[in-house]
């Protein structure tokens, strides 16, 4: 089993009014595409509800930094009660979507993602050590490389959402 | 004895889905996916109706030789409830559709050494597994299963585009 360490919890995000649901999600593909991140989607979410659709995602992308850390970034978005709307935009009309946007960011540091330390306890005793004393100046390292893509994706998007405020 | 080294399996993703959706469509667009990008498919279907319309499972499984080592292994399991015929209003025409909820859930594996001939003695295991842990790790993950991955996540978006999700996209 992996070392996870929690390097950033639950950053938010929160909107609510009108977006592109599919702008959002082109937004987030694309930087984690740009960034070298392996894209893992767990569940795609989309019910049809009487007050609007529900929308679901929950991603999984991975960067491995080495052979020992992976950088893993769980992104869970949820749109409630999204409906379409035409919004005329330059004279052209272009389809929205109304509702209540939440994104949730975590940002996990995983060490010996392969687990070949800890086949033995003396491997693993001398694993413990080199992190502790030796490697712990790359660990930080990584640990702020993660914590300063966590936050990019929040800027991001929250740059992204601000920009139908004034719309 | 010594251990040979495992295949190389991976969820790609599941999409949850409750609407309006055309079965046939949706159907077509997987089966035709898998034969263009030349894979040999093979299906297990499952119908029952119940009070509140049909329930069906559905499993594609399809298979493409990409060498003489390699083998490539695509699952695409689905499961649908509720399943009733309905009339919508597509772009100012009337559509005959159906109604219910799914899942549908793409898996992928990579099986290396498919034809056994790492198997006949402890010395040829070991070879392999020297093959898969060293010399051809990085071939194994990022050439072999990488574009494997690739190409599923593909069948993933074009999926989503026969449902009409708003997440439709992909950048890779």
């Amino acid at each position: 089993m992996p070392e996870r360490k929690l390097v950033i919890e639950e950053l938010n995000v929160g909107f609510e009014g009108i977006m592109n649901i599919r702008d959002i999600y082109k937004l987030i593909d694309d930087w984690l595409f740009g960034n070298n991140y392996d894209k893992v989607e767990l569940v795609n979410v989309e019910y049809l509800r009487p007050e609007g659709k529900y929308i679901e995602l929950n991603l999984e992308p991975y960067k491995k930094v080495s052979d020992f850390v992976k950088n893993v970034i769980k992104i869970r978005i949820v749109a409630k009660n999204v409906k379409d709307v035409d919004v005329e935009e330059d004279g052209k009309k272009r389809k929205m979507q109304e509702g209540n946007f939440s994104m949730t960011l975590t940002g996990i540091l995983e060490t010996d993602y392969e687990g070949r330390w800890e086949q033995k306890a003396t491997i693993f005793f001398l694993r413990v050590l080199v992190d502790k004393y030796i490697y712990k100046f790359y660990t930080d390292k990584f640990e702020n490389g993660l914590a300063k893509d966590v936050k990019e994706i929040a800027t991001q998007v929250k740059s992204f959402l601000n920009l139908y405020k004034y719309q | 004895m010594v251990k040979k080294a495992g295949d190389i399996s991976e969820k790609i993703g599941e999409i949850r889905y409750n609407g309006p959706f055309d079965y046939e469509h949706l159907y077509l667009a997987m089966y035709e996916w898998l034969k263009n990008h030349y894979y040999d498919v093979s299906e297990t279907y499952k119908h029952k109706m119940t009070p509140t319309g049909a329930e069906v499972e559905l499993t594609i499984k399809a298979d493409r030789k990409e060498s003489e080592f390699v083998r490539y292994y695509a699952e695409i399991e689905t499961h649908f409830w509720d399943i009733v015929d309905t009339e919508t209003i597509v772009a100012g025409k009337k559509q005959k559709l159906n109604k219910g909820r799914f899942t549908i859930i793409i898996r992928m594996k990579v099986k290396l050494d498919y034809q056994s001939q790492f198997d006949k003695s402890e010395l040829l295991i070991r070879l392999y597994n020297m093959l898969y842990h060293t010399i051809l790790k990085d071939r194994i993950l990022i050439m072999w299963a990488g574009k494997l991955f690739l190409e599923l996540l593909k069948l993933h978006t074009k999926i989503k585009e026969e449902l009409g999700l708003y997440t439709a996209y992909s950048a890779y």
